[in-house]
């Protein structure tokens, strides 16, 4: 039978196309004259009266703007007093915002009093994503977290992954009903870049992972960068990530639990 | 023998030297013969404009022929090859391939074909994808499971 190898190996056989120009050589193009001046004065009105209709467009259709912004572009909350208990969820419009809500409560809930937790929502292929940095007041941490409820999305065993352990001390605890917890220690990547995973897999291989470091990374840049210099590279911003392994595999199961529940009842 | 270092000398060895890797990258990543081409080609056509703004060509090429055939994709209202063209000439181990990568998500397709195909590391393919290490590796893990499911291979 063959290997997953063999397969990428027979693609690289596959012939490209060969009649296609040389780079050296340009593809002559016919030169186009200038259009009359009289065809250009036309045009220029004709723009004239367009962008003058625009104007006059949006002016109807706007409105007042509001007092405060709309929709922020992350999860933001300030710092509170370490006595200061987790705000409960704010209000919600849909399903979809009462369980990032709901998500987001139960990581404020699990991390170090006091901490600030900036977390941007990704719904990324079905996935409930929260990932930015949450900040104990000793700098800045990247936090990851992702709720799949779709069977079949994770790995039955990740210790036994190669590209997950990254060669980092990995164990797995078998839970009551079946359930997996998962956690991986500190794998210290280039710059000293210190990441924390931990995972819970269910039986049907859906679940819950999370993923903490000591480092930031800022948002990805829109559309596409001229050079490799405008990409976010990772900045390490402290000694350590903010929670140990153990506090990530609390947290890891206190969100699988918050959802799920969220789910049942509709996130009342 | 001088070697050539300008920004066009550096994309003519590209070209050259690269050119039918990254079409058969491509084409497994959309499963079509003309977006491999298009994204190709439309990708030096931008390299050359731009000139020696871009600073490292090989990565920039590979990023930008990604995202100009993921547009045309998404252009087309499709995620990935809807069906091979039989009469294309191939081996079918790598029909076969092709077929199976269109079930990935475009992240994951992207990925395993660059660490697989091309043999980049993950570092390098987050660079490339303009995504992290660990999530390029989680994407690499969950393509390679489901590639294998399909597949049915011997790996381990």
């Amino acid at each position: 039978m063959p290997s997953l190898d063999d397969h990428f190996h027979a693609l690289t056989k596959v012939r490209a196309p060969d009649s296609w120009p040389d780079l050296g050589q340009p593809v002559a193009r016919p030169v186009r004259r200038p259009p009359p001046l009289w065809r250009m004065a036309v045009a220029a009105f004709a723009l004239l009266i367009a962008a003058a209709g625009l104007v006059v467009a949006i002016r109807a259709f706007q409105r007042p703007a509001p007092a405060t912004g709309a929709s922020p572009p992350a999860e933001e909350t300030p710092r509170v007093p370490p006595s200061d208990t987790a705000p409960s969820p704010k209000p919600t419009s849909s399903p979809e915002s009462a369980l990032f809500a709901a998500m987001l409560d139960t990581i404020r809930a699990s991390s170090p009093p006091g901490s600030s937790v900036a977390l941007q929502r990704d719904r990324l292929e079905g996935d409930w994503r929260l990932v930015g940095d949450v900040d104990d007041g000793s700098g800045p941490g990247r936090l990851l977290v992702d709720v799949t409820f779709r069977p079949g999305m994770l790995v039955a065993h990740p210790c036994a992954d190669a590209e997950f352990r990254q060669g980092g001390r990995c164990v797995e605890r078998s839970l009551p009903g079946g359930d997996l917890l998962v956690l991986r220690d500190v794998v210290v990547d280039a710059g000293g870049m210190k990441t924390i995973d931990a995972v819970l897999v269910h039986p049907d291989r859906s679940g819950v992972g999370a993923e903490a470091g000591n480092w930031t990374i800022a948002a990805l840049p829109k559309g596409t960068p001229i050079n490799k210099s405008a990409l976010s590279t990772p900045r390490v911003t402290r000694t350590d990530p903010l929670y140990t392994v153990e506090q990530l595999g609390r947290l890891v199961r206190s969100v699988d639990e918050r959802t799920r529940e969220c789910i049942r009842t509709r996130c009342k | 023998m001088r070697v050539d270092t300008s920004p066009h000398g550096e994309l003519e060895r590209l070209y050259r030297d690269q050119r039918d890797r990254m079409w058969q990258a491509v084409f497994a990543f959309a499963g079509d013969r003309e977006v491999a081409s298009d994204a190709v080609a439309e990708a030096f056509a931008q390299a050359l404009r731009r000139g020696d703004a871009i600073h490292s060509p090989e990565r920039w090429l590979w990023r930008t022929i990604f995202r100009v055939a993921a547009g045309e994709l998404k252009r087309r209202g499709r995620q990935g090859p809807e069906r091979m063209d039989d009469t294309y000439e191939m081996d079918d181990l790598a029909r076969d391939l092709v077929v199976a990568l269109a079930n990935l998500s475009r992240r994951q397709r992207a990925a395993v074909v660059l660490h697989h195909l091309v043999g980049y590391p993950a570092k390098e393919i987050a660079e490339i994808l303009g995504s992290t290490t660990p999530a390029v590796h989680v994407q690499l893990s969950r393509a390679r499971k489901r590639l294998r499911e399909l597949l049915e291979t011997d790996d381990a």
